[in-house]
């Protein structure tokens, strides 16, 4: 009976009409920017946040939760195309769906690909509004210990599944944690790091350093490529519906891509891009006939591409209902909650049931408004791709000025993410991620204040997070997790063969 | 990729050094059992040192490996110029912005960019500069956000 006050409760909010057209401004930029090559839904958030200052967190949260979801959907639509993934979870989605393009069949796949992006997000939303109450339950009954171990366990697993150098993510995350705790002091109101700068007191602007970190970067980066011509593929993409055959060769692909990536958006360093690439694994390993994946087959497309949205669907879970965001996108929605005065976690349901419940049942109308959208606008997708990169780059710098400015009116903002623009297109360069830096740096508060409750709690004694059964489970797992490539390599060179990441890897 | 292991690392070590520095001179205790403000920034600072030498000693023990040849650092020869000029744009822009105002330093910022990065043709760079000013000015206007208005007010 609460399962349908609560559906009520979403439904009634997600319908106002000031917020259905909030969710399809939303889903149609998320879109947009997923059609796009080279601008990110995290950095599309950071740089639309200061359009939401006005508004309430309600609508504010609708909005960017749109373009969150919405990027999934737009980003198979490149790699089907012009075989460059509009984001990275649909990287995988280039292999299958490229070939089916270039068999005349490019309409079949972006069908599939819509149709399996509405199931999977649909599937994820049914899940969280089962599994979110229970969860924000259990969570209710965590101490500083367990959240520091989680925090812990969030930036160990996002450094595990990075996809570099191992060593090198942990270092982002470290500098994440450290850049985070530049400003007044929580307990003793005592400056740190701010080097005598006022504007650092209160800390470091979560949104200029991820404009600056994923925006301008790749502005950069892509701008010192020499300019050709993006060659989008020319066939008839008229039916996008898929054949008998399709259906009944990508059922099973989408079921199995649903509740996949619904567990591994679930988990903290899990998300999309992880869902998708699990997906097309399995589905190749149970294929009766797998030579037929990288030819063209549209389980290929169906499996990662319904993955894909489950996994953001999912990712949803961690930040809703205790507050800890499991990927970079969530983290920068957690900025966007807390810009509005809003703190995810256990009490948001009972605190602010119209946000958690509103968001929820506008999901829901997200997904149904991106299946009904996205296939009659292919068309007007495949003309926006035609853009040359010349003209967007400098509509993507002035968004980011202008968002940058507006934080705080000031210029400080928009040096700040200047200099990160430098230092993101410098990593990048380094082989270094931005996205573990980007999670410890939306962490590193809860951990310092939970880390240092714990010790006060303990006189000092670390034991405390070994003493307590959840976070003692969170911290053995996070330890294994950081140990584990160390024995492989050391194994692996006793067992050729055995190493699953090279020597540089780790 | 092993030069640019060890100058990274270094920078790396550098940075760690600066927070470990700071934590101490911040207090690493208030008191017996009571962490103070510099105790975290310590303990991160140390092991982001610590990491930075798993990087770097690899790298320096390799015979030959700052010799080792690599991947070019621009890819393209005129990439230095373009991301100078791209980033003399951008800090032109937060530099003048509040005195010329959103919509002239907008309108100069696109048609410097234009010109100079990827060059357009002048029709093309007059028409798409002056029109995205006028929208971006128009949009950003509805949505009530506080643009910086300058000498002239707007």
């Amino acid at each position: 009976m609460e399962f349908f006050s609560h559906l009520l409760l979403a439904f009634q909010v997600a319908f106002e009409p000031l917020n259905l057209l909030l969710c399809l401004i939303g889903v149609f930029i998320g879109t947009l920017v997923g059609v796009l090559p080279g601008l990110g839904p995290t950095a599309t958030i950071s740089l639309l946040l200061p359009i939401t200052f006005k508004m309430g967190p309600v609508q504010a949260i609708i909005l960017l939760a749109g373009i969150s979801y919405g990027a999934f959907y737009g980003g198979s639509t490149t790699s089907i195309l012009i075989n460059i993934p509009g984001e990275a979870a649909s990287v995988v989605t280039c292999i299958d769906g490229y070939q089916m393009a270039r068999k005349g069949r490019a309409g079949p796949a972006l069908g599939m690909s819509a149709i399996g992006s509405f199931i999977g997000g649909t599937f994820a939303l049914v899940m969280l509004m089962f599994l979110a109450p229970p969860i924000a339950g259990a969570a209710l009954q965590f101490g500083p210990p367990e959240f520091v171990a989680l925090a812990f366990l969030g930036l160990t697993l996002v450094t595990y599944l990075s996809s570099g150098s191992m060593v090198k993510a942990l270092m982002m995350a470290a500098v994440g944690l450290l850049l985070g705790y530049i400003g007044a002091d929580i307990v003793t109101g005592k400056e740190r790091f701010t080097l005598g700068i006022t504007k650092l007191i209160g800390g470091l602007d979560l949104v200029p350093v991820v404009m600056g970190l994923f925006g301008i970067s790749e502005v950069l980066l892509n701008i010192e490529k020499s300019s050709a011509a993006r060659e989008v593929f020319q066939t008839n993409i008229k039916e996008v519906l898929p054949t008998r055959r399709d259906w009944r060769l990508s059922m099973g692909a989408i079921s199995r891509g649903s509740v996949l990536g619904f567990f591994l958006g679930v988990i903290p360093g899990g998300g999309a891009l992880i869902a998708s690439f699990a997906s097309y694994a399995l589905e190749k390993r149970i294929a009766k006939d797998p030579s037929q994946f990288g030819k063209g087959d549209i389980r290929g497309v169906a499996g990662p591409e319904t993955a894909n949205n489950a996994g953001a669907g999912g990712a949803f879970i961690p930040l809703l209902s205790i507050g800890i965001p499991c990927n970079v996108l969530m983290a920068v929605l957690l900025g966007g909650f807390m810009i509005h005065g809003v703190i995810p976690g256990p009490r948001l349901m009972e605190e602010h049931p119209q946000l958690f419940w509103g968001v929820v049942g506008s999901m829901y109308i997200g997904n149904a408004m991106l299946l009904i959208l996205n296939l009659p606008l292919i068309g007007l997708w495949v003309r926006i791709l035609k853009v040359p990169y010349s003209l967007l780059f400098p509509l993507i710098f002035l968004f980011c000025l202008i968002g940058a400015y507006t934080l705080g009116n000031n210029t400080q903002d928009v040096y700040l993410m200047i200099l990160f623009g430098v230092i993101g297109y410098l990593m990048k360069k380094f082989q270094y991620e931005p996205a573990p830096l980007i999670l410890a740096l939306v962490l590193g508060p809860t951990l310092e204040s939970g880390f240092r409750q714990s010790l006060i709690l303990s006189n000092g004694s670390f034991l405390i997070f070994l003493s307590r059964p959840i976070s003692a489970v969170l911290v053995c797992i996070a330890f294994f997790l950081l140990v584990s490539p160390i024995v492989l390599r050391v194994w692996g060179k006793k067992r050729p063969g055995l190493l699953v990441r090279g020597d540089e890897d780790i | 990729m092993k030069k640019r292991d060890i100058v990274s690392s270094l920078f790396w070590i550098g940075f760690g050094t600066f927070f470990c520095v700071g934590a101490v001179q911040n207090g690493i205790m208030l008191s017996p059992g009571v962490p103070g403000p510099g105790c975290l920034a310590f303990i991160v600072g140390s092991i982001l040192i610590g990491l930075s030498l798993f990087v770097l000693i690899p790298a320096v023990s390799k015979p030959g490996a700052a010799a080792e040849p690599s991947e070019a650092f621009f890819p393209h020869h005129r990439s230095l110029r373009k991301l100078s000029i791209a980033l003399l744009a951008l800090l032109g822009y937060a530099a003048a912005v509040e005195q010329l105002g959103f919509v002239i330093t907008t309108l100069l910022f696109l048609l410097f960019v234009l010109a100079f990065i990827e060059p357009q043709k002048g029709k093309t760079i007059l028409i798409f500069a002056g029109l995205t000013t006028l929208l971006a000015y128009a949009l950003f206007s509805a949505l009530k956000v506080e643009l910086p208005k300058g000498f002239w007010g707007i």
